[in-house]
């Protein structure tokens, strides 16, 4: 079983991407995928949306999986692989969570051996000045465990922008692919399914 | 967590309108609701949108908007088909640097102007704990 983790701030397009990308994965590999969700409020809104496009997904509402509910994520982690056996999980944390934590505490998860796991890191262009000036090192603490980073919203920003992201990116991530994406228009979707799945 | 003096706020709000409401009329409310909300969060002095996002479910028919820009941008998935007479919008306020009580009142405050044609709005605070503000790190 693998796990990806798809993190990026708040609003950065994770639950769009997740409900718009789930289909092609499982098409292309045959893949069964089970999908966790954490919403920091008490209700999770992210979960109730990507039901209502046909995913199998568990809710971790009202905290952080990166802190105070990292011991319920592993048993969650366990409980799925138990009952259900997919053959990847995809865990959409919250937009405030630290992925580098998430990752530790996964070094404590006791359940059948997991083969991969990739952090897949989201960063909105649109909000990316503002972001850059408010958020910058929590942004940096993202990027530094990404295995693919996404340029999300790329449809609403011009060439400039995305110029101005990538050369950001690529000073914390060294070679490690930098994709724009749409969710909403599936612009390079299937680019970042090739290289999330090592096609 | 990634940040601090990050507050969060949950609540429902039933709409009942006076009679059954076309679905692009809901929409535009919804949408102005949505709008609303970041614009008076901004006004009351957030240092930053973090995402306010909502989600209202009426059996078959789902609609979900989005807000994280600072010029109040709603981004929405999937619409009503038929007239309603009642909605239960299910908002999260996720703010920087804003009082859980001040995201009370700017929620408040937006349903009352944004939903017209109504017999009653009433809001519940889904929030279990009565933190104004949750401070980490």
């Amino acid at each position: 079983m693998d796990l990806i983790l798809i993190a990026g701030f708040l609003g950065s397009g994770k639950t769009t991407l997740i409900t718009n990308t789930i289909s092609k994965i499982s098409e292309r590999t045959g893949k069964k995928i089970a999908v966790i969700v954490n919403d920091f409020g008490n209700i999770g809104i992210d979960g109730k949306v990507m039901e209502k496009y046909g995913l199998k997904v568990k809710e971790l509402p009202s905290g952080c999986i990166c802190c105070t509910l990292g011991p319920i994520f592993l048993d969650t982690v366990r409980t799925i692989s138990d009952n259900l056996h997919p053959d990847l999980i995809v865990v959409e944390p919250s937009g405030i969570a630290d992925p580098d934590a998430i990752l530790a505490t996964m070094e404590h998860y006791r359940g059948p051996p997991l083969g991969f796991i990739k952090v897949v890191i989201l960063i909105d262009t649109v909000r990316f000045p503002i972001l850059i000036q408010a958020m910058k090192k929590p942004l940096m603490l993202q990027l530094r465990v990404a295995d693919i980073v996404l340029m999300s919203k790329a449809d609403e920003v011009d060439a400039a922008r995305l110029e101005e992201v990538e050369r950001y990116v690529r000073a914390l991530v060294g070679d490690k692919p930098v994709i724009p994406i749409s969710s909403t228009n599936e612009h390079n979707l299937d680019v970042f399914v090739d290289r999330l799945m090592g096609a | 967590m990634i940040t601090e003096d990050f507050a969060a706020y949950a609540a429902r709000v039933r709409v009942r309108f006076a009679a059954p409401t076309a679905p692009e009329k809901i929409q535009g409310m919804l949408e102005s609701f949505m709008s609303g909300t970041a614009m008076d969060c901004l006004e009351a002095g957030t240092r930053l949108i973090g995402h306010i996002k909502s989600v209202v479910d009426n059996n078959d028919q789902i609609i979900a908007c989005s807000v994280t820009d600072h010029d109040g941008k709603v981004r929405c998935q999937g619409h009503f088909e038929a007239p309603q007479t009642q909605v239960d919008v299910i908002i999260n306020v996720l703010q920087y640097s804003l009082a859980k009580k001040e995201m009370v009142r700017v929620v408040d405050a937006c349903s009352k102007r944004s939903f017209t044609g109504t017999v009653s709005i009433i809001i519940e605070d889904l929030e279990i704990g009565e933190k104004d503000l949750i401070r980490l790190g």
